[in-house]
């Protein structure tokens, strides 16, 4: 059952993390593209609309389409009707110039495609999940280093720098932060990074006080080691087993807090399609299209469970003696 | 047990006055000069402008602005002037706090029962599939974002069936109510936010609970009340999960932090008049001075909701009341 769960989770995450770095080779429509605000707008799940091909190769929408006996059509869209003339045709015969183009998730109410916005969205929200989960660790990592190693006020200094951090609510650092500097993707990444480092820190710091007076590190300074050689080739991959573990659940935690601030419109600027700014154009039009909302809060829902199940999963494998015995 | 809540107090000062510096060099740090950050975007004349600085005092060398604004701030309560609002910013806080611990009470309250509640279920029964439908569901909640789960209760359960208010904290011409009338409209409008809130966070506190009541029902004093012949309710209930519940309290104000940030998002979503809704409003309008307010008073919920806590899990643990290390014989 465990065993079933992470596999899952693992293969969920590979597919979409290779969707998402695929996504401009699907042939999917253009994310932004705004083709007909009329006949495409909101869309639900599965829609087919009817189309007419045009000479040009391109498409134009209705929402009901005519064959006229002297081989022209007439489409419908909204209330009016208008005429296309057999020269602008892609061919004669219905064959050749009926389209029913299908939109898998539907659209938004821009009439924007969903699948293609929800994959390149993954893109956007998978690579900031991932970019702030490393700094994060980065940057915790050389903390909790820093303190371990140096001790005395350097180490009580970082140490309550944590504390203070651990102590305001995040939602609240991020939002004070995104007001100070505004909005962006790699500002995004920076804030999200700067608000979630301290639990690598305290972990890093608490591995290196228990290795630092083993036998193999003394023997490893008897041997003329320099600091930053015990430091970085002795203690800290001591630490590594618990730091890949901390990193996999901090980009889970990482994915829910960018898109509670894509959401409140402070994270990701539009017109980049994260999940957190799909979701706040669906909140507008909850009660006309609801998948527009739906569909990328549970792709979100989905991803932060497989990332959690991988994490434990590598958990129970690298650091036992955290692991959840039951 | 007076000793130890005045040593927690005193403990909690350097937090406090660290978030406060935190806050400064944060603002310090950004772009723009300080009274574009006060004026936001609005057109002031040059000369306005620099009567506002002085008057702020922005032209005087961060030290003495650092000293000055802690002393206004920690001393004398100042938060400064909300210009979207016109009002002091203490005044816009305070009309907001009590709508933010109300939510975040009762969210608590709501976390810490179906936190308990999921706890011993799933360590009763252990393996089978109580155990394994409520550890997905709540890994399932624990996965959503809060705010996701609370549009998709307001879709479903609000605007489809209609049984709970979409947002706002009380009916149209609830001042019209008698008090009883008014607590059950406040209550019926709580019940989507909190209840969402609660659960969302339920699970880390259930799985804690879990291990912690499994790990207890394996110790000898188990054996001991089971040969003394309680009952397994009894033994559950009274002797697993006290002993589960102590650390589970640490826990508990661990996650405090995270409640306060989920009541921001949930405010918003809910239509809800509190500190994070003010906040976010605050933000669009470019009004900092609230929005490093609220920040402020948010991180002071936190250390005073973990030294209460904490003064709880001494209540609750002689070992520690004593002053003697937990584990020690």
């Amino acid at each position: 059952m465990r065993l079933r769960g992470r596999l899952l989770g693992a293969g969920f995450l590979a597919a979409a993390v290779g969707t998402a770095l695929l996504a401009p080779l699907l042939g999917l429509r253009d994310p932004a593209a705004q083709p007909d605000g009329l006949v495409l707008r909101d869309l639900p799940p599965l829609a087919r609309v009817d189309a007419v091909r045009l000479a040009g190769g391109g498409l134009r929408y209705a929402h009901e389409v005519r064959a006229e006996p002297d081989g022209s059509v007439s489409l419908r869209r909204g209330e009016r009707w208008e005429r296309v003339p057999p020269s602008s045709l892609a061919g004669p015969v219905p064959a050749a110039w009926h389209a029913r183009p299908l939109f898998p998730l539907g659209t938004d109410g821009y009439g924007r495609d969903l699948l293609s916005r929800l994959l390149y969205g993954a893109r956007v929200s998978l690579l900031v999940s991932l970019l702030a989960a490393l700094l994060s660790v980065t940057v915790g990592a050389a903390t909790g280093l820093a303190a371990g190693l140096l001790g005395g006020v350097a180490d009580s200094v970082l140490m309550r720098l944590a504390d203070v951090f651990l102590s305001v609510p995040r939602l609240f650092l991020l939002l004070l932060l995104v007001a100070l500097y505004g909005p962006s993707l790699a500002g995004t990444v920076l804030v999200l990074a700067a608000t979630s480092w301290m639990a690598a820190a305290r972990l890093v710091r608490a591995e290196i006080l228990s290795l630092r007076e083993r036998d193999f590190v003394r023997a490893a300074e008897a041997a003329g080691a320099s600091r930053a050689r015990v430091a970085l080739l002795h203690l800290l991959p001591g630490a590594a087993a618990p730091l890949l573990v901390e990193g996999t659940l901090r980009v889970a935690n990482t994915l829910l807090l960018e898109s509670s601030l894509s959401f409140l419109g402070l994270g990701v600027p539009p017109p980049s399609p994260s999940w957190g700014n799909l979701i706040a154009d669906g909140r507008d039009a909850l009660l006309d299209a609801w998948w527009i909302a739906t569909l990328p809060g549970l792709a979100i829902a989905a991803t932060v469970l497989a990332v959690n199940a991988v994490g434990e999963g590598l958990r129970d494998r690298f650091d036992p003696r955290t692991a959840d015995k039951s | 047990m007076a000793r130890l809540v005045v040593r927690r107090l005193l403990a909690a000062l350097p937090i406090l006055a660290g978030v406060l510096t935190l806050v400064f060099v944060l603002v310090e740090a950004a772009p723009g000069d300080p009274g574009a950050i006060l004026l936001g975007e609005r057109p002031v004349p040059p000369e306005v402008r620099e009567r506002i600085v002085a008057a702020y005092g922005l032209d005087r060398p961060p030290v003495e602005r650092y000293v000055r604004w802690l002393g206004a701030v920690a001393l004398r309560g100042e938060l400064g002037w909300s210009i979207s609002r016109g009002r002091p910013v203490a005044r816009v806080l305070r009309d907001a706090l009590p709508a933010t611990l109300l939510l975040a009470g009762a969210a608590l309250l709501v976390h810490l029962a179906a936190g308990t509640a999921l706890g011993v279920a799933t360590a009763r029964w252990r393996g089978r599939w109580p155990d394994r439908a409520l550890g997905v569901l709540s890994l399932a909640l624990y996965s959503m974002p809060a705010f996701w789960v609370g549009l998709m209760a307001i879709l479903s359960l609000s605007l489809g069936l209609g049984l709970f208010p979409p947002g706002s904290t009380h009916s149209v011409g609830a001042d019209a109510f008698g008090p009883l009338e008014r607590a059950a409209d406040l209550a019926w409008h709580l019940a989507l936010p909190a209840g969402i809130l609660g659960l969302t966070s339920a699970a880390a506190l259930g799985r804690f609970v879990r291990s912690g009541v499994l790990a207890a029902l394996g110790e000898e004093f188990i054996r001991g009340a089971r040969a003394r012949g309680a009952g397994g309710g009894r033994i559950l209930l009274g002797h697993a999960l006290r002993n589960a519940l102590l650390p589970a309290i640490t826990l508990v104000g661990l996650s405090l932090p995270l409640l306060v940030s989920g009541s921001l998002v949930t405010e918003v979503v809910f239509a809800w008049p509190g500190m994070g809704r003010l906040a976010y409003e605050a933000i669009l309008s470019r009004d900092v001075p609230v929005v490093l307010a609220a920040t402020l008073l948010s991180s002071l919920l936190v250390v005073v909701g973990n030294v209460a806590a904490d003064l709880a899990l001494a209540a609750a643990d002689p070992r520690i009341r004593m002053g003697r290390p937990r584990g020690a014989p």
